[in-house]
This record gives C-alpha cells, sequence and structure tokens, in this order.
C-alpha cells in the first residue's frame, strides 16, 4: 500500500506539472496517469470509491494520450499561435475538468475512509475538507469555462486563474494526503465498504 | 452520514449540475447565436471623388473559427485605389472584423477620364490559405472626375474632371470658389468639416447619395459665420461655411454595422451661374457592440437560403 500510494502520488504529480523543451513536455501528463492508474490499481479493490476511481484515472490518460497525438492549436496566417476557444476545445477541457475532479472525489472518500478505519481520522477529515475544496473548484470552473466562448475575458481570466492557481494547490494537497495514507500502518487491514 | 445530511449534499449537487448545465446550454447558444452563415464584407455604403489622397476603410466579418483568412483585397475596375494589407481590426469574440485601408493614388496622365460615376459593388478577396473570391461589399460610388461643371442641371458626380484636384476639395486651388478651413469627427458619429469663401457666391444645396437614405439616421446643419442658414444662402468672400453633421445610429439599427462615408457636395454658384461642388466627408464607422453583432449575424442568418 505504502509503495502503491507513493506510485499515485508521483503520477499525479507527474500529470500536474509540464517541463518543456522546444515545445515537447518531458513529463508528459499520459505517464502521470499511468503510473497513477498502477498505483491505484493496486488497492482499489479496498473501496468502492478507488474502483471506480480506476476508470476516470484510465479515462484521464486516454484523454492525455488523444491530446499529446492530436493537434489541437490552429494556426493563424501569421503563424502565430491561436489560443481560438471552440466547442471542441471546451468539451476537451470541461471533459478533463470532470474526470479529474471525479478521480479526486473518489480518492478522497476510498483513502479517506480507509484513513478513518485504520484509525486515522485527522486524515480522514482532511480528505474531506479538500473533497469539499475540489467540488467548489470544479463545479466553478465547469460553470465559467463555457463564458469563453462568447468573449467574457474577465470570466476567461477568473477561469483560468481559478483553473490553474487553486488546481495546483489542491492536486498538491491531495498528494500530500496520498502519501500520508500510504504510511498509515494498519491501512492494509481488511476490505472496507462504503456506508 | 445521516439521511438528512445525504439528502441535503444531493440536493446542493443536482443544484451544482444543474446550474453548470445552465452555463453550458447558454453559452452555446450565444455562440450559435453569434454566428455567421459565411464570412462576409459588411454592407458598405461608401462615396468617394476618386481624387488621389482621398481614403476610406473597407470591412470584412468572419467567424472566429474560419480558416479562410482575408489577407488582401482587389478591385481590377480601379486601377488607381490602392488597398493596403487586410489587418485583424477587433476580435468580438465569435466574430472577427477584419479592415483594409483604401486610398486613391494619382491616375496616369495618358489615363481617360472617367466621365460616368462608377459603382462598384463587388471585390476580390484573397485568402491566407490560397483561396480567393469575389463578394459583394455594398455599394463603393465613385464620382466621376471633378466638380467644376458649366450648367446647374448636370447630376453630382457626371461633370467633368478639371485641370487639376486637391486633396479634399475638387476644384483647383487656382478656380476655387472655397478653399478648406478645418474639419473634425467624433467617436460619438458627429462631425463637421468648414470652409472659407474665395469669392461671393450661393450655397445653394448640399446633397449626398445616402441622405435620403439614412433618413432620420443623418441629420446636418450648415451655418455661415456661426449662424445656422436655411438653404439656399448668399456667402460674400471671406465667409466661414461650416457644415456639421451628426449620424443617430442605435446598436440594434441595422446601420451599426454599415461602415458609411458620405461626400457632402456643398453646391456653390458664382455669379456667372458656373457651378462647384465643396465636399465634405462625413464617416461612421461600425460599432460593434454585442448586440449590434447579434443583430447583424441574425440578419445574415435569415437571409441566407
Amino acid at each position: 500500500m505504502r509503495r502503491s500510494c507513493r506510485l499515485l502520488a508521483w503520477g499525479l504529480l507527474l500529470a500536474l506539472f509540464d517541463f518543456r523543451i522546444g515545445g515537447i513536455d518531458l513529463l508528459p501528463d499520459a505517464l502521470g496517469y499511468l503510473l497513477a492508474l498502477i498505483g491505484l490499481s493496486r488497492f482499489a479493490d479496498r473501496h468502492p470509491a478507488l474502483r471506480a476511481g480506476q476508470f476516470f484515472a484510465a479515462g484521464l490518460l486516454l484523454l492525455a494520450v488523444a491530446s499529446f497525438f492530436g493537434s489541437r492549436g490552429i494556426s493563424t496566417p501569421l503563424g502565430e499561435r491561436d489560443l481560438l476557444v471552440t466547442p471542441a476545445r471546451l468539451s476537451y477541457s470541461a471533459l478533463a475538468v470532470a474526470l479529474s475532479l471525479a478521480l479526486t472525489c473518489c480518492l478522497c472518500v476510498g483513502l479517506g475512509r480507509l484513513a478513518e478505519t485504520s484509525g486515522s481520522r485527522a486524515l480522514g477529515g482532511q480528505f474531506q475538507v479538500l473533497l469539499i475544496f475540489s467540488l467548489l473548484h470544479g463545479g466553478l470552473l465547469l460553470f465559467l469555462l463555457p463564458f469563453g466562448l462568447n468573449g467574457y475575458r474577465d470570466l476567461t481570466l477568473g477561469t483560468a486563474l481559478i483553473g490553474g492557481a487553486l488546481g495546483i494547490v489542491l492536486t498538491i494537497s491531495l498528494i500530500v494526503l496520498v502519501r500520508r495514507a500510504g504510511r498509515l500502518p494498519d491501512i492494509d487491514a481488511g476490505d472496507v465498504h462504503l456506508s | 452520514m445521516t439521511k438528512q445530511r445525504r439528502i441535503a449534499t444531493l440536493v446542493i449537487l443536482v443544484l451544482a449540475a444543474l446550474l453548470i448545465g445552465i452555463s453550458w446550454f447558454e453559452n452555446l447558444r450565444e455562440y450559435k447565436a453569434a454566428g455567421l452563415p459565411a464570412s462576409r464584407f459588411l454592407d458598405h455604403r461608401i462615396e468617394a471623388g476618386g481624387e488621389p489622397g482621398e481614403s476610406f476603410f473597407l470591412y470584412y466579418a468572419a467567424n472566429n473559427d474560419d480558416k479562410r483568412v482575408p489577407i488582401a483585397f482587389e478591385n481590377d475596375a480601379l486601377p488607381n485605389l490602392h488597398l493596403d494589407p487586410v489587418y485583424l481590426y477587433g476580435d468580438y469574440g465569435r466574430l472577427r472584423l477584419y479592415r483594409a485601408l483604401a486610398s486613391f493614388r494619382p491616375v496616369d496622365e495618358d489615363a481617360k477620364p472617367r466621365e460616368e460615376p462608377l459603382v462598384v459593388t463587388a471585390m476580390k478577396v484573397y485568402y491566407a490559405n490560397g483561396d480567393s473570391a469575389e463578394m459583394p461589399i455594398g455599394e463603393l460610388i465613385v464620382n466621376a472626375g471633378a466638380a467644376v461643371r458649366s450648367d446647374d442641371t448636370a447630376v453630382l458626380g457626371t461633370s467633368k474632371p478639371a485641370a487639376s484636384t486637391e486633396p479634399g476639395g475638387s476644384a483647383s486651388a487656382a478656380s476655387s470658389l472655397a478653399e478648406f478651413a478645418s474639419g473634425g469627427a467624433s467617436s460619438n458619429g458627429s462631425g463637421y468639416g468648414s470652409f472659407t469663401m474665395n469669392e461671393s457666391a450661393t450655397l445653394r444645396s448640399v446633397t449626398s447619395a445616402y441622405t435620403a437614405v439614412l433618413g432620420d439616421a443623418f441629420r446636418m446643419e450648415i451655418s455661415v459665420n456661426g449662424k445656422v442658414s436655411p438653404l439656399p444662402v448668399a456667402v460674400k468672400k471671406g465667409d466661414q461655411v461650416k457644415i456639421a453633421y451628426a449620424f443617430f445610429v442605435t446598436e440594434s439599427s441595422k446601420l451599426a454595422m454599415m461602415p458609411l462615408s458620405l461626400r457632402l457636395a456643398a453646391e456653390l454658384v458664382d455669379d456667372q451661374g458656373k457651378t462647384q461642388l465643396r465636399p465634405v466627408w462625413a464617416e461612421h464607422a461600425p460599432y460593434p457592440t454585442k448586440t449590434a453583432l447579434r443583430q447583424f449575424a441574425k440578419a445574415q442568418r435569415s437571409d441566407t437560403p
């Protein structure tokens, strides 16, 4: 469980950050989600929410692969990269946000429950707080995203700030909590079911 | 988790999902409503004298995801009309407005002067992807030659060209009844042009091809030495004639997205009965508010079969 949680945490970290040289991401999201999926699959049978989380991680992996190979940019005649907001691109972003939110929720519920069962009510509570903030963040982001279609620049900027800064904070918090959950001594004890 | 808490959580989640759904539905609806069925020029109404230095803008509207991006306009019928490269004038979310400056250059000395006004209704558009297409622009009237005429029965713009012309005027400086004094325009659609009389004359009328079309959306006021004067009015040497105008275009009006360039021709008749036309330009640039753009896109969709 400890190693699996570490793998999951590393996967989430890799997916969070981009390190680009010459336009190529040396830390591809697909690799991150693959690690996360492998890590999660090792203890997913401990809780229904974690089992569901596997599907969302797999969805994110597919989306990251599609994004890596597919071109999402339309170049303008002047050669500049066009940051055009189209329904197709927004749908892609929305799907990524929704899947990411769903994965976070599954991890918070599943690992939170495992932590409580193993006697760490504090960690369980922290997962619950993170769950609430993640739901608020994801919900607000999904609500604001389509405004970018119609040139509401302030809202689009707000979306970018919320999606970027707060998203990073929440994901790092999740990574920290996942690592803590992996260190709990009794977390390997038996299956736990959602009550 | 108690049953009540579960129900409350469920209600909150359903409400949040509902809000998100409404946000997407409304924004997609607005996005669709703001789109053009096909890219096109705005419906221009431009009057020009065709004199060197005279210029106007051509506007072209396209959806922001249209891959056919215009880079140049061209018209073979007007060899002395120079068109600058097209550039992005404004990005209004779903729609983009492109613009190019068109300016008249001196004609070749051996070029045959045009004796009839020329009405241009289309321009060739060259796109970044190599395509080209001839597209309607509305109407561009290029008046024939300069403004000196010997009788008062001629129609505006059909007179024979004068020996020389000056920018902003149509008659030569030497024989001109009046000369340019000042001019100005404001973004609220108002402006003025004034000229000083070199000789005594009668200001008979101030006309344009489009004043009748515009109706109440365009008003002008003629004053001599600061005093509003009904026409015709006798003016003396040294008098200052001012033509003030204003466009009254609401954002929901069809005119809001119509580039207008009026050549207000002040008809001056000297003591020998000779007529000169002194032009004052009145321009209205499109004012693309969200409402105006929506009306424009809606009108295009309803015009498209």
